[in-house]
């Protein structure tokens, strides 16, 4: 087993606290970018983000799963530091870390119709919240509407379109290396006309 | 035996418990008004004095937050004070009785009069999180009944209230259906105060530590009273003024004055009450 | 204004504080009660404050029972209380009860049996007259000579078992999908919410921790019919068990402790199914400490709780799985009940407004039917010749305004 030498928060309680508060912000306000300020020196493929983010929400009750072809750091840093287990089977973990363009929505849990909050929650990482497709959201957490365009393809909100079934769905984190923006599986996605 | 302060971690929650929390609440909040169970820790006050919400407070609390306890609208009665005196013992942070001041509040039974804003979070004191409960006690069958949208029954009940009384005779915990998909319990509110929970700017957080359910009301989120097209649902209004401030629009206490029925009435949200005294001095 | 008078609540509750501080201690010429002395004299206190509080520490269960002015279910809350945030370094293997240094054993299913019978301390042959020797000091009871060999003895079902006899016991199911766990992997009612239906590992935990009175009562109403029990004491133990952890990192079990435990497993008849067939089946109790009755009581309630496991109709209190593991735990059940004392006056007005609206249209209704029916007596007197008056309306229906209301009738 990989061991590692790349150290996790520099004040556990506090720095769990505000990225915990970002990721609160982001999932109550989808669409609205927060900020997760980097403090930490993450393995190579992991954005302080989204490393911070799953400092704060895995530990040993949690089952993760990652990309075979993610570095066996990654994996080696998130055991050590959280304790969590992973999984081979994406449809048993409760969190799953993907890059942008490795995004197969179906491949995850939904949930139950009694128990919606059982189904997995993705933690993606983006180049940038500024290069994909524009798309329009509307639900809960947001008065109006929302337009963003995230570097993710248009195939993602398609899937979006067609899995999610809510209350059942699953609920996505984009990060950069110091932004989140989250995307609760009651929002509603319409791709804008020009990438119909 | 150390005290609170030296051997307890900030927030008095360990870490792994907070996690366990932080999880649930947003999951809550991707799902508005489903009740999640949570691994409920027993704190150091009584189950049914509001230990939902203090677990759910030292899940989020942040040493910049400046919080606030009401109970009954007023930041003075014992349970207010008993609660915010454990956070400043725990946490050290900043506490206020000023609505808009306040970053984080905690409450039972009122939702303050001054309107929230966008960045605050309200977090509720819950005893019975389950809106289906007098109908069915059986958490087994309230399950299935939120996951199929059976909420048939409920309509009857407040029916019969109708055809009983000529009106729905629920005054407060008056049930709400979010985001057009669950029915849920809005802690026992007076129903006075359930129209401040549609679209407000505020994200809202329902903790229930001895039923150990967690369930949340995103921002901007419908929050729509059940009625009927010709019973539309209504708030009490009061024909006096506050004997204070003078608000007429604010929920009023009755506060008996002697032994012959002598009555006045004030306002139930002691920081609205004090900020008008303010403004009209 | 008086009302002022409300503010205050910070120094209100630390004067309630000292004084509640105050009056634990009592008068000053009366010595202190020492820690030592209420966990040697009064040790079933301690025993049920560290079972309800679900953490063997008799020392910290002492210093609650002193801290609490002997109030035991408020004692075991502040165990639970104090409990809760400590951190988990190891789980234990499963203690082995048959390793029992015994202090006591019973069967009522045998005459004699390997390891006989042995009544131990038991008020249970004691006439229960007040000892009024006991009112004066400095008692001397010296304890008889024990010829004890300290050998394990065998569990009395175990005898059963070997004969397949008795239902046996398997690895634990989880109820939704049947898979065995492992031993890590027991449900763990302190970290997550109780499910329903409830595993049996959860359902025994629940039992462990619950209030004695609640688990007497239950029994005691399966025992009179309100459920099907009718139970054999196959065996009560009473004694000590060693606890042992194996750490990773260490590789060899490690013993850090020697506990005191009651473990009762009753014996109840069953007969059988079309896919078990008749044989004795069991409830079980284990509790911390010595605990007699209530580890009776819980195998009493285990055993209605496995009703629908055996196929059996779910007839009592005793039996409703979600009644009893709802209402078990007195820590809850203390708080919501004693929360009544809260301020509800928010509430209460609201409902004042809305009595006081009822009663104002009950009234109006009331004097609108009173003046009908003095309409129609005067009708009757002034026109009693001719009474075909089908058309006079029912004096008891009052006028209506609510068009959806097809029966208005209020009752006094």
């Amino acid at each position: 087993m990989q061991t590692t030498q790349l150290p996790g928060f520099r004040y556990p309680v506090y720095d769990a606290q505000k990225t915990f508060r970002a990721l609160l912000d982001a999932i109550a306000r989808p669409g609205t970018l927060y900020p997760i300020p980097a403090k930490l020196q993450p393995p190579a493929g992991l954005t302080p983000a989204c490393a911070l983010a799953s400092l704060t929400l895995l530990d040993l009750e949690t089952r993760v799963w990652l990309p075979p072809d993610w570095p066996a750091e990654v994996e080696a840093w998130l055991r050590f530091h959280t304790g969590c287990s992973f999984v081979a089977e994406t449809k048993s973990a409760d969190f799953a870390l993907l890059n942008a363009n490795q995004v197969q929505l179906n491949a995850f849990s939904r949930g139950t119709t009694t128990d919606p909050e059982t189904s997995a929650t993705l933690l993606i990482q983006v180049a940038d919240f500024s290069s994909g497709p524009k798309v329009e959201l509307r639900g809960p957490g947001i008065q109006t509407r929302e337009e963003i365009r995230p570097a993710i393809s248009a195939q993602f909100w398609q899937q979006w379109q067609r899995y999610q079934d809510y209350p059942l769905g699953i609920d996505v984190f984009l990060f950069t290396a110091d932004g989140v923006l989250g995307l609760p599986r009651s929002v509603n996605v319409e791709l804008a006309q020009e990438v119909r | 035996m150390t005290s609170l302060t030296q051997n307890f971690n900030f927030a008095y929650l360990d870490e792994q418990t907070k996690r366990t929390i932080r999880r649930t609440l947003l999951k809550a909040i991707a799902i508005p008004g489903h009740q999640i169970p949570f691994g409920s820790r027993e704190m150091p006050l009584s189950y049914g004095w509001g230990t939902g919400g203090m677990q759910v407070t030292a899940a989020v609390i942040g040493q910049d937050d400046v919080f606030k306890v009401i109970d009954q609208g007023a930041d003075d009665t014992t349970n207010a004070v008993n609660i915010r005196r454990f956070f400043e013992k725990v946490c050290g942070v900043e506490t206020t009785e000023s609505t808009s001041a306040a970053t984080l509040i905690q409450t039972r039974h009122r939702i303050p009069e001054t309107p929230l804003q966008e960045g605050q979070i309200m977090v509720y004191q819950v005893p019975i999180p389950e809106p289906l409960r007098w109908l069915e006690p059986s958490e087994v069958e309230t399950r299935k009944m939120h996951a199929l949208s059976e909420y048939g029954p409920m309509y009857v009940r407040l029916y019969e209230d109708i055809t009983q009384f000529g009106q729905i005779a629920t005054a407060y915990d008056y049930p709400v259906m979010v985001n057009q998909r669950y029915l849920m319990r809005p802690s026992p509110i007076p129903r006075f105060d359930n129209p401040k929970l549609n679209m407000s700017p505020a994200i809202q957080l329902f903790g229930a530590g001895r039923e150990k359910r967690i369930y949340a009301v995103p921002p901007y989120t419908e929050v729509k009273s059940l009625d009927f097209e010709d019973y539309p649902f209504q708030v009490e209004t009061w024909d006096k003024a506050c004997e204070f401030c003078g608000s007429t629009e604010s929920y009023l206490d009755e506060v008996v004055t002697d032994n012959d029925g002598g009555r006045l009435w004030i306002c139930s949200d002691t920081d609205f009450c004090r900020s008008r005294g303010k403004r009209e001095e | 204004m008086s009302y002022v008078a409300v503010k205050g609540g910070a120094k209100a509750i630390a004067n309630s504080e000292a004084l509640l501080q105050a009056q634990r201690r009592g008068e000053q010429t009366v010595p202190e009660l020492s820690l030592e002395q209420i966990k040697q004299q009064m040790a079933l206190a301690v025993d049920r404050v560290i079972s309800e509080g679900s953490l063997y520490d008799r020392d910290l269960a002492a210093l609650a029972i002193k801290q609490s002015w002997g109030d035991l279910v408020e004692a075991a809350f502040l165990l639970r209380a104090y409990r809760t945030t400590l951190p988990r370094f190891y789980y234990s293997q499963p203690v082995d009860t048959g390793q029992m240094q015994l202090q006591r054993r019973i069967s009522s299913i045998f005459k004699d049996l390997p390891g006989g019978q042995q009544l131990g301390a038991s008020f249970d042959y004691i006439h229960r007259l007040l000892d009024f020797k006991l009112a004066a000091e400095d008692n001397q009871f010296p304890a008889p000579e024990s010829e004890t060999d300290n050998q394990p003895v065998p569990r009395v079902v175990d005898v059963l078992g070997k004969e397949g006899l008795i239902q046996a016991e398997n690895p634990i199911q989880q109820p939704n999908n049947g898979a065995t766990q492992s031993e890590e992997n027991v449900f763990d009612l302190t970290r997550q919410p109780q499910q329903l239906p409830a595993g049996r590992d959860a359902r025994l935990q629940n039992l462990a921790r619950a209030d004695e009175g609640f688990l007497l009562s239950l029994a005691y109403s399966s025992q009179r019919g309100y459920g099907n029990s009718h139970p054999f004491a196959g065996e009560i133990r009473v004694g000590q068990v060693e606890v042992v952890i194996c750490p990773e990192e260490l590789g060899f079990e490690v013993a850090i402790a020697s506990i005191t435990l009651t473990e009762v497993q009753m014996v109840n008849q069953f007969k059988g199914s079309s896919a078990i067939p008749p044989q004795f089946t069991r409830g079980y109790g284990l509790t911390f400490g010595y605990n007699e009755r209530k580890a009776m009581a819980m195998a009493l309630v285990d055993r209605c709780l496995r009703a629908e496991e055996f196929g059996e109709t779910v007839q009592g209190p005793a039996q409703d799985e979600e009644f009893v593991l709802s209402h078990s735990d007195n820590v809850a059940a203390q708080g919501f009940v004693q929360h009544l004392k809260l301020p509800h006056y928010i509430d209460f007005q609201a409902e004042l407004n809305l009595v006081r609206k009822l009663r104002q249209e009950y009234q109006q209704s009331n004097q609108a039917t009173q003046s009908t029916e003095v309409e129609i007596k005067q009708a009757e007197n002034f026109d009693s010749a001719n009474i075909e008056n089908n058309s006079v309306p029912t004096p008891i229906s009052p006028p209506l305004d609510h068009p959806t209301t097809p029966h208005h009738s209020p009752t006094p």
